[in-house]
């Protein structure tokens, strides 16, 4: 029982299951500090993801993206 | 009024598309049950022997083969034999050539359902009503995702190239640095090509959907012939559509299903020797293994090994008398079948590369084939997943992973102690297929190390999901003893599900918008398609596209036939860097060049930048390019860009 729910508990702090951002968002905002999110990334990098770069990545994510509507052409001849 | 006309143009589109796709795929079901008919696969014994739902994915997996392999063959005929007609008329006389009895199988696939449903929704306690019911509108959910626009590697090569054989009515190579991924099997391609030749891309990506459905089915029913009562299959379709690397290659038209589909199709017709004519399950395990390598590559190091132990396995408690004969015959059988399947495959190769066994032969020749052995690890990575593989598939966040397996597999793995003991552990099913599933995964883990995308080889880590699903079920209906662990199956199925619909991955509510048509292609696919649609909106018709991107299905299929091409990449290259360059470029007839951040650097004013090679501050004095649609990410640098490029 107790490897059952452990195992699908980390599988939902890994796969940011329900609950989970919005609780590490809540602790990290009383905290006044990431301390959550940085034991999250920890946690996460240790299962193999890659640490976040510090700067802007080269190829930001899919949610940089600007709006299709404010994306318009520049120039149109 | 417009918006009003637009969404109904688009429900009835998507409307059309899934009746053209239910047809297309009653035409693969109709011919696979005639020639499995042909094959022996025939009368009440045959009947009584496989479930309805066993006997109808085999057939559609084996007709869809089949038909593939026809497209394939037409596609080489010289003169453009690929037309809406031709093909049309091919998929009617599949329709056409055993309809009676598809028809009577699929009627009682329904029934089958049917009662599925009854028994696990309708009369079942109410913490498994909730579990049925939701695992089914999660179904229902990357149903709807699979009729998104093309996206990734779909929107590179996938569906690019169905859109360019519709378009020139006949197999040609790829553009856009490409042409050596032709090397490989277009299974899927090719049933793309087709639907889109009878008038519906969005039926073609549908059409993964559904090798999805299809993949699940043949799962449960060698869950069924391994003892996995309905409860337990019920578990494993749960297992299955909470795997993020699964469901995550569902939408956009992606092919990594349909190698997994034949595979499972394979593993169940050798799971099913002993029970059914050796013949026939050697026959239809050796074409679906082939049809499985051919639409996937990377499924040669997994499944392979896997068909072949689990045959000789099962053929060895078979045959009491002549062993030794038996398991000879048994693998030139196998060998023999599955090398029938691939001839198709081995013209197309001798035909567009003159070299039916490239890119084999590369290696052989001491050459280098990175397609064959990619390495998407670095070494520190590789350390990492070495002394972690048994968990890495369920709860890794490794590169190149793009989705893992359910974390209710290796939740459910420790409940196998519980499970009856088997009289003879060696004579077991469940017991064999997880032992060739762990096989697969070590094959995999030896000889692929660098590289842990889980969809390159799903057949075993989905056979893996058999023996804690029938755990599970063991558990979850003991009466007494284990109330508290039936809870807590009930819980961690009831968690596997919530994570899940906490992030379905493939974004259904954009799915919903989009087969409303409350957004457009160009709004839920991303950049590439709103530059592709600057460039077709601008007149480009008969002009040449350079693509510094590796994203172009949604450039009109007149210029993404006619669009840069690694001859033309090689040549411009091989000048010296400068005004050169772009004198070839144009001489070349390139008036448009599409660009992304995959093969394009480009200053934020828009005035400098690299086009894979192409430097824009060299620009010959005649020429200017002007850009005519650039979109910023919220750090201002431009990712996707259309240039038009005039003479002064």
């Amino acid at each position: 029982m107790v490897w059952m729910l452990g195992v699908m508990i980390l599988s939902s702090i890994l796969h940011e299951g329900p609950f989970v951002t919005s609780i590490i968002k809540r602790v990290d905002k009383r905290e006044g500090r990431p301390v959550l999110k940085q034991k999250w990334e920890a946690l996460a990098e240790w299962f193999g993801q890659q640490p976040k770069p510090v700067r802007q990545p080269e190829h930001p994510p899919e949610s940089a993206e600007l709006p299709a509507g404010q994306s318009a052409a520049e120039s149109q001849p | 009024m417009n918006v009003f006309y637009m969404d109904l143009f688009s429900i009835a589109l998507f409307a059309f598309s899934i009746v053209l796709l239910a047809v297309y795929c009653f035409a693969c079901l109709s011919l696979g049950t005639w020639l499995i008919g042909l094959a022996g696969g025939k009368g009440e014994e045959f009947r009584r022997t496989h479930s309805p739902a066993a006997r109808v994915f085999s057939a559609f997996l084996f007709g869809s083969g089949v038909l593939a392999n026809v497209w394939l063959l037409l596609g080489l005929l010289p003169g453009g034999w690929f037309r809406g007609p031709v093909v049309g008329g091919v998929a009617a006389v599949c329709l056409l050539a055993g309809w009676r009895k598809a028809w009577r199988a699929a009627v009682e696939l329904h029934r089958q359902f049917h009662q599925a449903c009854r028994r696990l929704i309708i009369d079942a306690p109410w913490p498994w009503k909730v579990i049925g019911l939701a695992s089914l509108v999660l179904v229902v959910i990357y149903f709807l995702t699979s009729a998104l626009p093309p996206k990734g590697d779909a929107a590179a090569f996938y569906m690019s190239l169905p859109k360019i054989i519709a378009h020139v009515h006949q197999l040609v190579l790829m553009p856009g640095g490409y042409e050596s991924f032709m090397q490989f099997g277009q299974h899927g391609e090719m049933h793309f090509a087709a639907l889109i030749s009878l008038g519906s891309g969005q039926a073609a990506t549908m059409f993964v959907f559904a090798m999805a459905v299809a993949s699940a089915g043949m799962l449960l029913e060698i869950g069924r012939l391994a003892g996995l009562g309905s409860r337990g299959r019920w578990i494993v379709m749960v297992m299955v559509f909470t795997s993020t690397a699964f469901v995550c290659v569902i939408p956009g038209g992606k092919v990594d299903l349909f190698g997994t589909a034949m595979a499972l199709g394979a593993l169940y017709w050798v799971a099913a020797l002993g029970r059914e004519r050796a013949s026939l399950c050697l026959m239809l395990a050796g074409v679906l293994t082939g049809f499985g390598v051919v639409a996937k590559i990377s499924l040669l190091v997994p499944v392979v090994p896997m068909v072949g132990v689990l045959a000789l396995w099962r053929m060895s408690g078979v045959g009491r008398r002549h062993v030794v004969a038996s398991l000879g015959v048994c693998c030139v059988a196998l060998v023999v079948w599955a090398g029938i399947a691939c001839v198709p495959h081995l013209i197309k190769n001798g035909v567009l590369y003159g070299d039916p066994l490239v890119p084999f032969s590369l290696l052989l020749s001491g050459k280098e084939c990175p397609l064959l052995n990619q390495q998407l690890l670095s070494d520190a990575f590789v350390e990492r997943l070495r002394y972690m593989y048994p968990v890495a598939p369920f709860l890794g966040q490794f590169p190149g992973m793009f989705g893992s397996i359910s974390a209710l597999v290796l939740a459910f793995f420790p409940l196998a102690l519980f499970l009856p003991r088997p009289r003879r552990f060696s004579r077991s099913l469940l017991v064999q297929l997880t032992a060739v599933a762990v096989l697969g995964v070590v094959c995999w883990a030896v000889l692929q190390t660098a590289n842990f995308s889980l969809r390159y080889f799903l057949p075993p880590l989905m056979l893996l999901m058999l023996l804690p699903a029938r755990a599970a079920e063991v558990v979850s209906r003991s009466a007494v003893g284990r109330r508290v662990l039936a809870v807590g199956v009930i819980i961690c199925l009831c968690m596997g599900l919530a994570e899940r619909f906490n992030r379905t991955k493939g974004h259904p509510g954009k799915a919903v918008k989009y087969v409303l048509g409350i957004s457009t292609a160009a709004e839920v696919a991303g950049g590439e398609a709103r530059s592709a649609e600057a460039i077709n909106a601008h007149g480009a018709q008969g002009r040449r596209v350079f693509l510094a991107t590796c994203y172009s299905y949604f450039l009109q299929p007149g210029l993404l036939a006619t669009a840069s091409g690694q001859e033309d990449y090689d040549a411009i290259k091989s000048l010296p860097a400068g005004p050169e360059r772009w004198e070839e470029f144009y001489r070349r007839g390139f008036r448009y060049i599409m660009a992304g951040p995959s093969r394009a650097t480009i200053a934020k004013d828009a005035k400098s930048g690299d086009f894979y090679g192409l430097d824009l501050s060299q620009l010959p004095r005649r020429l200017t390019v002007t850009p005519i649609y650039l979109e910023r990410d919220k750090a201002g640098e431009i990712r996707y860009a259309a240039f038009v490029i005039q003479e002064n």
